[in-house]
């Protein structure tokens, strides 16, 4: 059951509306109910999944405070047994088929073994959230904990299955469900769910069609210099639009119960510079990246840059890892960190030229670099072989040629969103100011909620997938 | 509490009440009528009028859902054993019909090419049935694709293939989402797969991801989030949503036609870039690249599948509007004209050479000008005539 499909939509406003009038006490337990029942929408085979590793992080929490001679112990062990859970089910076949090519390499092939797995969905969303806890619990930021609590912390049916991957310290105090309904946080929900299927079916699946053919591995090899950067642009606003909308419906949806979520996204292609684009691009990985592996790693080496510039790329390998089991993903982690190493330097070197660091054209050359950079990476993120990257990065950086190849809707569609998203916070700030909060009751907010189901149902799809789903 | 539940309830009212407002009254076909009156378009352009479905002569759904109409195009051939059979391949040229400036309407909807060939037939007595298989802006890798439901399936293959061949035809490319419903289908799905072998050629691609998209779909509906779920029955969610939708389909009519609100924005889109772009349908254009290529690997492959499975393959250059010029050099023409009469001789395939048939006076107007592709009354009846008369050349 998609955000953007209709059962979800016309399941959604009774369920809230049975929310508000249960009492309180009754509220955590319902939601864990449609939470699940929400999971079980996609196959109820795997609902024991999110709930397993509940268990065995629970158990670990337990153990870790039970026994604070052994808290690394249980620490470590219950990221292991997470991790391991991980492993196996989206990892499991990647390492397989690469250590069958390597014994095939030293002459040792044999068949390869690995059962293909569907991917359980949301697994690297809820995993994370469940270390998160078991760090949190061992820091003293959680006290007491409950397994129910843990429970409804990750099984939360709004960032359930792909973000945004929340604090404990931030959701869990909300999921008591004590507030008092609010007209205002409730109309601005509807603000983001609306919105968000906007986003979807308009601005990210205008472009899908185009970049599926784009990026097909022979047509790759043809596309002239014009085609390739353009297949780049559109994908990165394709994936943009397509994981913004999913935040925004989530963030949506939690504020029709009176919960708020974290931003997961603000407008990244406004980046000045490559930390700046992290600091705006999935949020909430960026900093559960920056707090439970940067920080930790950076403050055992800090006096060494050599040792923060590997961290820096062993630390983004790692994301792109997290996003996909495929050296495409390791790739695409790995030129930002190599961006966010190049910056450093940078950083470093007009440290002492204070003429440089603040000069005009310097912000703009990183501004320009940045956007170039970030659209570089979506193409190893995006592409299905090594094969693929060289011939279209290859077009785009040296073999030049500036006919074009794809009909003239193409380049203006990818246009018009390039326009749309350069606009983006002028034109957020401008519907803030039309639709403040106070106005919900007036007649401007529904006459923009009916045009975002106008739009939505005007560009409805069947089938048009949440790309973050398969991460 | 009862207040702002209040406020609630009458604020999705009234969200409710504009969106039934604005689905009802159609805002951007009144957009666009505006944006027209703007630009001083000539009040008898754009007759695009409405054509006949038939569907025992065409496929009706116009790529959206073919198996479906080849399945009753099965039960339709079945009723004239014996009968020689001719499929008619092409783009909207095929299916529309926009009225020159002499050519009055008329409340009955227009036939088009394949319809007259047809009734030629019927009323010669000789025994041959026709099928227009079209669809706008319909690509070399969609007919193949199509063309290997027919060839696999006795009941509806067919005896000879008319392929239309036009300029703009090459730069048409892959496969809409419609269209992989033929996969649903075993003996297609296993024909396709064949043709998909990875490496083998820039359709076999088009083919591979089209199955894939399939699998993956499939494998989501049938399978669930994992493996576990593998073989068991459809899940939930999938069921409900499919309900409501089919519910909602039939009981709303305004619903239905959301559809349509999208081709309204597309054609404000349309003018936008007619009116302040000037890049029109008819602007000359050249052709390069991976469209290009995997259009003439398609139309190859075409040709291949008629001949092992006894399909006489007939190929016409589609009629051109004398005023309109779709290549942007002499280079761009006579590298189509060129190619398409080295794959009629190496291919043994007969070409017709139709672009002059339908003169000057034939063709209508589209809102930026002459109309560049599709036929008015005349030019379709015109066209229908020199086919009848080819495919007695060709013994049919």
């Amino acid at each position: 059951m998609e955000f953007n499909s209709y059962s979800y939509l016309l399941a959604l406003f009774p369920a809230i509306a049975i929310f508000w009038a249960l009492p309180v006490p009754a509220r955590r337990w319902y939601v864990l109910a449609l939470s699940l029942a929400f999971y079980a929408s996609w196959g109820v085979e795997l609902v024991w999944l999110p709930l397993a590793i509940c268990g065995g992080v629970f158990w670990c929490a337990r153990r870790l405070a039970a026994e604070p001679d052994h808290e690394r112990r249980w620490l470590w062990g219950g990221i292991a047994f997470v991790l391991g859970v991980l492993g196996y089910f989206k990892y499991r076949g990647f390492a397989l088929d690469n250590l069958v090519g390597l014994l095939a390499r030293f002459g040792h092939a044999q068949p390869a073994t690995a059962v293909s797995f569907a991917l359980p969905l949301g697994i690297s969303f809820y995993s994370f959230e469940a270390i998160s806890f078991l760090i949190d619990t061992r820091q003293g930021r959680v006290k007491n904990p409950r397994f129910w609590d843990l429970a409804l912390f990750v099984l939360y049916w709004p960032h359930l299955v792909a973000g945004p991957i929340v604090r404990v310290r931030e959701l869990v105090p909300q999921l008591t469900f004590s507030k008092k309904f609010d007209l205002q946080v409730f109309a601005t929900g509807l603000d983001r769910l609306l919105w968000g299927l906007v986003q979807k079916n308009v601005l990210s699946n205008s472009l899908g069609g185009w970049v599926d053919e784009g990026f097909l591995p022979r047509s790759a090899h043809l596309n002239t210099t014009i085609d390739n950067w353009a297949m780049a642009v559109a994908f990165g606003l394709q994936i943009y639009f397509d994981f913004a909308s999913y935040s925004n419906m989530a963030i949506g949806t939690a504020r029709l119960m009176g919960v708020t979520l974290p931003e997961n996204f603000r407008h990244p292609y406004h980046a000045a510079s490559p930390p700046d684009f992290w600091a705006r691009w999935h949020m909430t990985l960026s900093r559960w990246i920056r707090d439970y592996l940067f920080f930790p790693l950076n403050a055992r080496y800090q006096a060494a840059p050599g040792a923060l510039y590997a961290s820096l790329l062993g630390i983004m390998a790692l994301a792109g890892l997290w996003h996909g089991a495929g050296w495409g993903f390791i790739v695409w982690g790995l030129l930002h960190g190599l961006w966010l190493v190049l910056y450093r330097i940078w950083e470093s070197w007009a440290e002492r030229r204070p003429g440089w660091k603040n000069a005009v054209w310097a912000g703009v050359l990183w501004r320009v670099l940045t956007l170039a950079m970030v659209v570089t990476a979506w193409v190893p993120f995006r592409a299905s072989s090594a094969d693929q990257v060289l011939a279209m990065l290859g077009s785009m950086y040296i073999n030049w040629n500036f006919s074009v190849s794809y009909p003239v809707n193409f380049f203006l569609i990818t246009a018009m969103v390039t326009v749309y998203a350069a606009l983006e916070p002028l034109l957020a700030g401008w519907t803030e100011r039309l639709l403040p909060p106070a106005s919900s009751h007036i007649l401007v907010r529904p006459l923009a909620w009916a045009a975002c189901l106008f739009l939505f149902l005007a560009f409805d799809e069947r089938g048009a997938k949440f790309i973050y789903f398969q991460f | 509490m009862k207040k702002p539940l209040l406020g609630v309830a009458a604020a999705l009212a009234q969200t409710v009440l504009v969106l039934g407002l604005l689905l009802w009254v159609r805002p951007l076909a009144a957009v666009n009528a505006l944006i027209d009156r703007a630009f001083r378009v000539p009040g008898k352009a754009s007759k695009l009028v409405p054509t006949r479905r038939n569907p025992d002569l065409h496929e009706t759904s116009f790529g959206d859902n073919p198996l479906a109409s080849f399945r009753h195009l099965a039960a339709t051939w079945a009723k004239h054993p014996g009968a020689k059979r001719v499929v008619f391949a092409g783009n909207s040229q095929l299916q529309f019909v926009t009225l020159a400036d002499d050519e009055p309407w008329t409340d009955q909807p227009e036939p088009t090419a394949v319809d007259w060939v047809a009734e030629r037939y019927a009323a010669s007595g000789r025994p041959v049935v026709c099928y227009r298989l079209s669809a706008g802006a319909l690509s070399y890798t969609e007919a193949l694709w199509s063309l290997l439901y027919l060839v696999n399936h006795p009941e509806v293959k067919p005896d000879a293939l008319v392929l239309q061949a036009n300029y703009q035809g090459f730069w048409n490319s892959g496969l809409r989402s419609g269209m992989l419903t033929l996969l649903d289908d075993p003996a297609f799905a296993a024909a396709a797969a064949h043709l998909a072998q990875p490496g083998s050629s820039l359709f076999a691609e088009a083919f591979e991801q089209a199955i894939q998209k399939h699998a993956a779909e499939q494998d989501r509906r049938t399978k669930g989030p994992g493996p576990a779920a593998a073989g068991t029955t459809l899940p939930a969610g999938h069921h409900l949503e499919t309900r409501l939708r089919e519910a909602l389909d039939a009981n709303f009519p305004l619903f239905r036609q959301r559809g349509e609100h999208k081709v309204d924005l597309l054609n404000t889109l349309y003018r936008g870039r007619i009116y302040l772009l000037g890049l029109r349908a008819s602007s000359a254009r050249s052709i390069s690249g991976p469209r290009l290529d995997r259009s003439r690997a398609s139309l190859e492959a075409i040709a291949a599948v008629c001949r092992a499975n006894g399909v006489r393959m007939m190929i016409y250059d589609a009629p051109l509007n004398p005023r309109v010029s779709l290549f942007k050099t002499a280079a761009d023409r006579s590298g189509y004209v060129d190619y398409l009469a080295r794959f009629s001789r190496e291919r043994q395939v007969p070409l017709f050479d139709l672009s002059a048939i339908v003169p000057e006076r034939f063709w209508g107007r589209l809102l930026d000008g002459p109309e560049p592709l599709h036929l008015s009354r005349a030019g379709h009846k015109q066209l229908a005539s020199v086919l009848f008369e080819k495919l007695g050349e060709q013994g049919f």
